[in-house]
C-alpha cells in the first residue's frame, strides 16, 4: 500500500465499498481519524415535556433557548454542558394514531409499522402495498451495514429480556416485535439483542483475552469457517428433498449461516483489550434498574474503548404496560404530600413512584366524587414522570463521564468521538405522541458537535437521521417516512 | 369512587379499519386462531376488549364444530410444518446427546408463543440471530466435549536466575533483590521470597512445584536460644494466601523437589510467592524486616533452582465417555464409528453412509490444515450440532411432489412421540423400536407410549405443558399493585404457580378425568397460600394436597394463579376472565373488538362499567357472553384473594346473567357451567393435540381432537392418558400429509 492511498477520502472508500474491496484498503481507511462512534439510548414511555423543553403543549414548539432552562437536563450542565446539544421540534410522523409500537420501532426508523403484520413501511402504506418490506431499517443498522467493517462487531444491541408474557406473536392488534425492538434490519426483521449482561459480556469480550495469541485466534477462525461451510452444504442437500413450505424455513436457516460465515470472514479479530472482571449477573430491569443500567453501561463503554464496535443501541426498557416500577431504584419521594408522599388516589398518601412507569405516564382525567381534582391528578403524575426523567438523566451523566474518562488518542477522549443519540420514544406519553420528540445529542469535536446549544426545529426526525448518516460518511438522501434532506445546522 | 381508565395502548390506522370486518370474516378458523391468539394474560391486549364503543359490527365468527358432530368420513389429517427444536427442546437434546446441562438456549432468541405453546411450528422462524447463537453454542459444546482434550495441560517453569521481566506475564520477579545467583540458583535468606505472575487458564486443579536445596545443619545444628533447632520453612502463597508449607530440617544438605496441589477458583493471572523462613529466627530477621545486619548474621537457609506451575490434562467429560467406544488415536475407523454413534443420536436415525463420508472429509480437511486429532474431531461434532437434521425434526415425503398422505417412518414417528411425551429425543429403547421398525405396529406403539408416560423424562414434559397450559408462565410477569396488595410477595407467587402446576400434573398423571380440572375438590397448598385463601393451614412450607372445606376454592378457576393473571395490577378484570375462560377452557375465543375505538372507562366494581358493552349493539354480541362469565368471579380480587366488597366498600354480587337468562353465581356457578359445557372436554383434548403436533389446529383438526376424547368412552370421564393414547394411534399423529 502506497502512502498516497492512505490519504483516500472516506467518500472514496464508501464508493468502493459494497463492490469488492480488498482488505488492506479498509485497513488503510481504518487509520483515518476520527474514529466516530454512534450510541443510541432510548428510554420508554415519553417524558414530562414541560420539564424537558419548556413547552406545556405537546404539539407546540419548544420554548427553551438554552440548556439551563430544561429542568430535566440542567443538572447535567455543570459537568457535561460543553458536550450537549438539545434538539427540539423533531417528529416521527406516522399515519393515523400512534401507540407504543409506533413509538418504539419508529424512533430510529422514522417509519410506520403496519397493523397486524410484520412490516415497517414507509408512508403512505397503501392497503395492498406488499412492496415496502425492505423499508424500515433503523439508523443504527444502516450505519452498521454501510460503514466499512473495521471492528469485531458491526453493531451491538442491548436491552431488556424478551418478556415472556408478551412473547405472543400478536400484542393486541399489532405484532409484538414492534413493541419490543428499536433496531431493525428491515421492516420485518428486528436485529435482536443481548438481554443478559453477564452473557453479553462473555460473548462480546470473548477472544479479547491477553492469554490467547493471534495464531490461535486465526486457527480458531479457520475452523469455524470450515464448519459453517460444511453446514451450508448440508442444508442445501436437505433442501432439495423438501416441499416448498418446509424449504422456505430451511432457506431462512441457510441465510442465517451464510450471513454468519460472511461475518466471520469480514470480522477483524477482536483486539487484545484488558476488560477486567466480568460483570455480575444483574437480573433484569424489573429487578433493580440501577444495577441493570450500571452493568450495561460498563459493557457499552468497554466495547467502545476496546474498539469492538462503533455502533451501539441500548433500549432501557419496554414502553407500555405494565412497565416497571422505580421504587426499587430508591428514587426520592419528593412529592407534594406529607413527608414527601404523593397524594394520589382516594386521598390516601402513597408513593406514586411505586406505580408502573406506564401507569404514571397516563393522566387522562378520572371521574368520580372522591377523585382528586384534575389538575392535582395530572400534576402529580407529571411530577412523578419528571423524577423518572431525571433518574435517566443521571444515568446518562454517568455514561458520559465514563466515556470522557477514556483516552481515545490525539488528545481526545472517547466522548469527543462518540455521538450519543439520547431520548424517549415519545414526547407526551398521555397522547402517545411522537411529535416534538425529546432528543439530546451528546458528543464532542470528533462528531462535529459544538455543545452548550439548544436547537429548535419544526422538522422530521428522519432528516436528523440523514444528517447523522452523512456525518458518518453514508451518502444517504432519503430515509424513513419523510426524510428528504439532512437537517441543517446540527453538525458543524 | 375511583375509576380506572383503560386505554388501548395502540390504535389503528383508520385506513386499515375500513373493510376489516369483511376481511376477518374471510379468515378460516385456523387463521383466526393464528392471528388472534389466546390472551395469555396480555393486559394491553385485553383492555381493547373494553374499548368497545365503535360502530363496526363484529361479524359472527364461524361456529366451532360441535364436539358431538361426526367428523367427515375421511378427515384431512393436516400438516405440521418443519419443526425447529424449541429452545427447551434444544437444551433437552444436548443433555441427552452430550450430557450437557448448561442450558445453552438461554442465549438464543426467545421462542414465539402461539395457541398457548412455545413450540408451535406455524409461527417459528429462523432469524440471523439464530444462526449466530446456534453456531456459538455448537462450537462451545464441541469444544467443551472434545476440544478440551487437545489441551494436554501445561507446565510453566521459571528458572530462578531469570530475574528480569521478559515482557510477558510469565516473568519471574525478584521481590527482594539479590544478585546472589550461584550455580543457576537463588540464595534465600530468612524472609526472602520470589514470585511469579502467571496465567491460570481455567478454574481447576494445578500443581505448583519447586526444586530447592535446604542448607545443612549437622546434627540438627546447635539448639537455638528458644530450645528449637534451626530449620527452613518453605512456603507457597497464592495471592498472599498460604496454600503450602513444609519444614526442612536435616542433618545433611538436602536437595528436594516439593510439590503442592493448588485449586484455582477464578481463572486469570494470579501471583505465586515462594518464601523461606526460619521459624526460630533468633535475630528477628523476619519478613517484616529486622536489623540491617540480619543478612550478614543470618546464614543462608537454602537455594531455589526453579519454580513451576503445571496443570494436568483436563479430565474426559462424562458426555464424551458416553460416546467413547474406541480411542480416536486408533485411526479413521474409530473416528468414523464414533461419528456414526453421535450422528445416530443427534439425527434420531442412523446416518446415511454419504453423510458419514462427508463428516470424515471435514475431519480429514481439518487434519490436513494442521489441526490436532481432537480439534478436527471437535469440528465434526460442531457440524453435527449445526446440521438441519439435528436442529429440525425433519420429515420427508417419498416423492416431494406427491400429495398422498403416507405413514411416518419409524424414526420420524419415534421422534414425534418422544418429543411429545418427554420433550426430548428418543431414548435407547425407543430408538431400538424405531431401528427394527416395530414401532409402526400398533401394539408396540401403545407399549412405548405407556412406557414413556412412566419414564423418568416424562415429568419435564408435564411441567412444560402445565406451566404453559395453566398460565403460570404469565404469572411471572403479573404485578399486583404493591400499594393495594401489600401482602402479595414473590413467595406467594411461587406458591400459586406451584399449586396450579401440581393440580394439573395430578389430574394428568393419576390419571383423573380431565374435566376434574374445573371442580377438583382438592388443591395443593402451603401455609403461605392457605393463609392467603383464608383456609386452615396445612402446617407445611411445602405444598401438600388438601381437601377443600367449601366452594370458595377448587378447580382451576379458583386458583390464585388463574385469578391473578386475569386481573390488571389494580383490580380484577371481568373481561379478561371471561375471555380467558372462553378461549383457554372452551377453545372459543371471541375475536378482538373493532379497532380504533375510543377508550372506555371501566368501573372498578365491574357491573356498572360494563353497561357500555351492552348499551352498544356492536359490542353486545361478544360481551353478552364474556361479561357475565367474568362477573361470576367477582368475589376474587386482583391478587387472587377472596373479597365480598370492592375497594369502595360496595358489596360485590358475583352474579352474571347469560344470554339465555341463566344466572351464574360465584365460583361454584361458573365451574359447573364450564364442566357441563360440551366444549370443555373437547377443548382440553384440542390443547393436547396442539401440543403433540406442534401446530395450531386447522381444517379438520379440532374435530379430530374432539373425537379423541369422545372415543375413549363415557363423556366427561376421559383422562389425559386416554387422550394421549388415542392421539398417538390416530392418523393425524402417525401419518404425514405432503404439501
Amino acid at each position: 500500500m502506497t502512502r498516497a492511498s492512505n490519504k483516500l477520502s472516506r467518500r472514496t472508500v464508501l464508493r468502493g465499498f459494497g463492490t469488492a474491496v480488498a482488505l488492506p484498503f479498509l485497513e488503510a481507511s481504518a487509520q483515518e481519524p476520527p474514529r466516530r462512534r454512534f450510541l443510541a439510548y432510548q428510554t420508554p414511555n415519553g417524558v414530562n415535556l414541560p420539564n424537558w423543553n419548556g413547552a406545556m403543549d405537546p404539539m407546540a414548539q419548544a420554548t427553551v433557548t438554552n440548556l439551563a432552562q430544561s429542568a430535566t437536563l440542567a443538572p447535567l450542565l455543570p459537568v457535561h454542558g460543553s458536550y450537549l446539544t438539545q434538539v427540539n421540534g423533531l417528529s416521527v410522523h406516522h399515519v393515523g394514531n400512534t401507540g407504543h409500537h409506533h413509538a418504539v420501532s419508529g424512533w430510529l426508523t422514522a417509519a410506520t409499522c403496519m397493523d397486524g403484520s410484520l412490516r415497517l413501511c414507509i408512508n403512505p402504506p397503501s392497503q395492498n402495498d406488499l412492496t415496502c418490506a425492505p423499508a424500515g431499517i433503523s439508523l443504527d443498522q444502516l450505519l452498521a451495514s454501510r460503514l466499512p467493517r473495521v471492528t469485531r462487531f458491526r453493531s451491538l444491541e442491548l436491552g431488556p429480556f424478551f418478556w415472556v408474557d408478551l412473547s405472543d406473536s400478536v400484542c393486541g392488534n399489532m405484532a409484538c416485535p414492534y413493541l419490543f425492538n428499536v433496531s431493525w434490519i428491515n421492516g420485518s426483521t428486528p436485529a435482536g439483542r443481548d438481554t443478559d449482561a453477564r452473557r453479553a459480556f462473555d460473548r462480546i469480550f470473548a477472544g479479547s483475552s491477553p492469554l490467547e495469541n493471534t495464531a490461535a485466534r486465526e486457527r480458531r477462525l479457520r475452523q469455524r469457517l470450515r464448519v459453517a461451510d460444511f453446514v451450508k452444504d448440508d442444508v442445501q442437500r436437505l433442501t432439495r428433498r423438501l416441499g416448498t413450505e418446509d424449504r422456505r424455513r430451511l432457506d431462512q436457516y441457510f441465510s442465517a449461516i451464510a450471513a454468519l460465515e460472511d461475518d466471520l470472514r469480514q470480522a477483524p479479530p477482536a483486539p487484545v483489550c484488558a476488560t477486567g472482571a466480568p460483570v455480575d449477573a444483574v437480573g433484569d430491569v424489573f429487578g433493580d434498574p440501577r444495577a441493570y443500567l450500571r452493568a450495561f453501561r460498563r459493557i457499552m463503554v468497554l466495547a467502545l474503548q476496546c474498539d469492538l464496535t462503533r455502533v451501539i443501541t441500548f433500549m432501557v426498557s419496554y414502553s407500555g404496560s405494565p412497565g416497571y416500577s422505580y421504587a426499587a431504584a430508591a428514587l426520592p419521594g419528593n412529592g407534594p404530600g406529607p413527608n414527601g408522599s404523593w397524594v394520589y388516589s382516594n386521598g390516601q398518601p402513597s408513593n406514586i413512584l411505586q406505580s408502573p412507569h406506564h401507569e404514571i405516564s397516563h393522566w387522562t382525567a378520572p371521574t368520580g366524587n372522591d377523585a382528586p381534582t384534575l389538575l392535582e391528578f395530572q400534576n402529580t403524575k407529571r411530577h412523578a414522570l419528571g423524577v423518572i426523567d431525571k433518574f435517566y438523566a443521571t444515568e446518562l451523566s454517568a455514561l458520559l463521564s465514563d466515556l470522557r474518562a477514556i483516552d481515545d488518542g490525539a488528545g481526545n477522549n472517547l466522548l469527543d468521538n462518540t455521538l450519543v443519540y439520547y431520548g424517549a420514544d415519545m414526547s407526551d406519553p398521555d397522547l402517545h405522541s411522537t411529535l416534538n420528540l425529546p432528543l439530546l445529542l451528546a458528543g464532542g469535536t470528533g462528531v462535529s458537535l459544538r455543545g452548550n446549544r439548544v436547537l429548535n426545529f419544526q422538522d422530521s426526525a428522519a432528516n436528523l437521521h440523514i444528517a447523522i448518516a452523512q456525518l458518518f460518511g453514508v451518502p444517504l438522501t432519503t430515509f424513513g417516512n419523510d426524510g428528504t434532506r439532512p437537517l441543517p445546522g446540527v453538525f458543524s | 369512587m375511583k375509576n380506572c381508565v383503560l386505554r388501548c395502548l395502540w390504535s389503528s390506522s383508520p385506513i386499515k379499519a375500513a373493510g376489516l370486518g369483511e376481511a376477518r370474516h374471510r379468515l378460516s378458523l385456523a387463521q383466526r386462531r393464528r392471528y388472534h391468539l389466546p390472551m395469555r394474560g396480555v393486559s394491553i391486549g385485553v383492555c381493547c376488549f373494553c374499548a368497545c364503543t365503535g360502530s363496526i359490527v363484529i361479524p359472527e365468527r364461524p361456529p366451532s364444530p360441535p364436539p358431538d358432530s361426526v367428523c367427515p368420513a375421511n378427515p384431512s389429517i393436516g400438516r405440521t410444518a418443519l419443526h425447529r427444536l424449541s429452545n427447551s427442546e434444544y437444551d433437552n437434546s444436548v443433555e441427552a446427546l452430550l450430557n450437557d446441562m448448561s442450558g445453552p438456549s438461554q442465549a438464543f432468541p426467545p421462542d414465539v408463543t402461539a395457541s398457548g405453546f412455545d413450540h408451535i411450528t406455524d409461527v417459528q422462524s429462523v432469524s440471523p440471530l439464530h444462526g449466530v447463537r446456534y453456531e456459538e453454542a455448537a462450537q462451545t459444546l464441541a469444544h467443551s466435549l472434545w476440544g478440551r482434550e487437545f489441551d494436554t495441560g501445561f507446565t510453566h517453569r521459571f528458572e530462578a536466575e531469570q530475574n528480569e521481566p521478559d515482557g510477558g506475564v510469565d516473568a519471574v520477579h525478584a521481590l527482594v533483590v539479590s544478585d546472589l545467583v550461584s550455580n543457576g540458583a537463588r540464595t534465600f535468606y530468612n524472609g526472602y521470597h520470589i514470585y511469579v505472575l502467571t496465567a491460570f487458564d481455567v478454574a481447576g486443579d494445578y500443581e505448583v512445584g519447586f526444586e530447592a536445596w535446604s542448607n545443612t545443619f549437622p546434627d540438627g545444628g546447635e539448639p537455638l536460644s528458644d530450645g528449637g533447632f534451626r530449620q527452613t520453612l518453605w512456603r507457597l502463597q497464592l495471592d498472599n494466601q498460604v496454600f503450602f508449607s513444609t519444614p526442612t530440617m536435616g542433618t545433611v544438605a538436602s536437595h528436594a523437589t516439593h510439590r503442592a496441589a493448588l485449586h484455582v477458583e477464578v481463572p486469570g493471572i494470579h501471583r505465586i510467592d515462594l518464601s523461606a523462613a526460619d521459624p526460630h529466627d533468633r535475630d528477628n530477621c523476619g519478613p517484616d524486616g529486622g536489623p540491617a545486619d540480619c543478612e550478614a548474621r543470618d546464614p543462608e537457609l537454602g537455594q531455589v533452582d526453579a519454580l513451576w506451575v503445571s496443570r494436568q490434562a483436563t479430565r474426559v467429560p462424562e458426555g464424551q465417555q458416553r460416546l467413547r467406544i474406541c480411542e480416536l488415536t486408533e485411526g479413521d475407523t474409530c473416528v468414523r464409528s464414533t461419528l456414526a454413534l453421535l450422528t445416530r443420536r443427534a439425527f434420531r436415525r442412523p446416518p446415511a453412509s454419504d453423510e458419514l463420508d462427508r463428516l470424515m472429509a471435514l475431519f480429514a480437511a481439518a487434519r490436513t490444515d494442521g489441526d490436532s486429532l481432537e480439534e478436527a474431531f471437535g469440528q465434526a461434532v460442531a457440524a453435527i450440532l449445526l446440521s438441519p437434521h439435528f436442529l429440525f425434526l425433519v420429515q420427508t415425503d417419498p416423492a416431494p411432489s406427491g400429495s398422498v398422505a403416507h405413514p411416518l417412518t419409524s424414526h420420524e414417528l419415534a421422534a414425534r412421540l418422544s418429543f411429545f411425551l418427554t420433550q426430548g429425543p428418543p431414548d435407547d429403547a425407543l430408538a431400538a423400536r424405531a431401528d427394527d421398525g416395530s414401532l409402526l405396529e400398533t401394539s408396540v406403539l401403545a407399549a412405548e407410549t405407556d412406557r414413556l408416560l412412566a419414564s423418568a423424562t416424562h415429568p419435564r414434559m408435564l411441567t412444560n405443558l402445565s406451566t404453559q397450559f395453566m398460565g403460570t408462565r404469565d404469572l411471572v410477569a403479573a404485578k399486583p399493585s404493591a400499594q393495594l396488595f401489600p401482602n402479595f410477595s414473590p413467595e406467594l407467587k411461587t406458591a400459586m404457580a406451584t399449586e396450579a402446576q401440581l393440580l394439573f400434573e395430578f389430574i394428568f398423571s393419576q390419571p383423573r378425568p380431565m374435566v376434574e380440572l374445573a371442580d377438583a375438590p382438592y388443591t395443593f397448598l402451603n401455609d403461605r397460600l392457605a393463609a392467603h385463601y383464608q383456609l386452615p393451614l396445612p402446617g407445611s412450607d411445602q405444598p401438600v394436597k388438601v381437601s377443600l372445606p367449601n366452594d370458595e376454592r377448587g378447580g382451576l378457576l379458583g386458583l390464585g394463579s388463574t385469578l391473578t393473571i386475569t386481573s390488571t395490577p389494580t383490580r380484577p378484570s371481568q373481561v379478561k376472565r371471561g375471555v380467558w375462560i372462553l378461549g383457554r377452557l372452551l377453545c372459543d375465543e371471541p375475536p378482538p373488538p373493532p379497532p380504533n375505538v375510543p377508550p372506555l372507562v371501566e368501573d372498578q366494581s365491574g357491573a356498572d362499567g360494563l353497561t357500555a358493552h351492552t348499551a352498544n349493539p356492536a359490542c353486545t354480541r361478544c360481551h353478552k357472553v364474556i361479561d357475565p362469565i367474568g362477573l361470576a368471579l367477582d368475589h376474587y380480587d386482583a391478587d387472587g384473594s377472596r373479597r365480598i366488597a370492592d375497594r369502595q366498600g360496595k358489596p360485590v354480587s358475583a352474579k352474571g346473567t347469560m344470554p339465555d337468562g341463566t344466572e351464574v353465581v360465584d365460583l361454584a356457578g361458573i365451574r359447573t357451567l364450564v364442566k357441563q359445557d360440551k366444549r370443555f372436554e373437547a377443548c382440553l383434548s384440542e390443547h393436547l393435540f396442539t401440543y403433540a403436533l406442534a401446530r395450531t389446529p386447522a381444517g379438520d383438526d379440532p374435530c379430530i381432537a374432539a373425537a379423541l376424547a369422545a372415543s375413549t368412552g363415557e363423556k366427561g370421564k376421559a383422562t389425559f392418558h386416554d387422550v394421549v393414547r388415542a392421539l398417538v394411534q390416530s392418523e393425524a399423529f402417525r401419518w404425514r400429509q405432503p404439501e
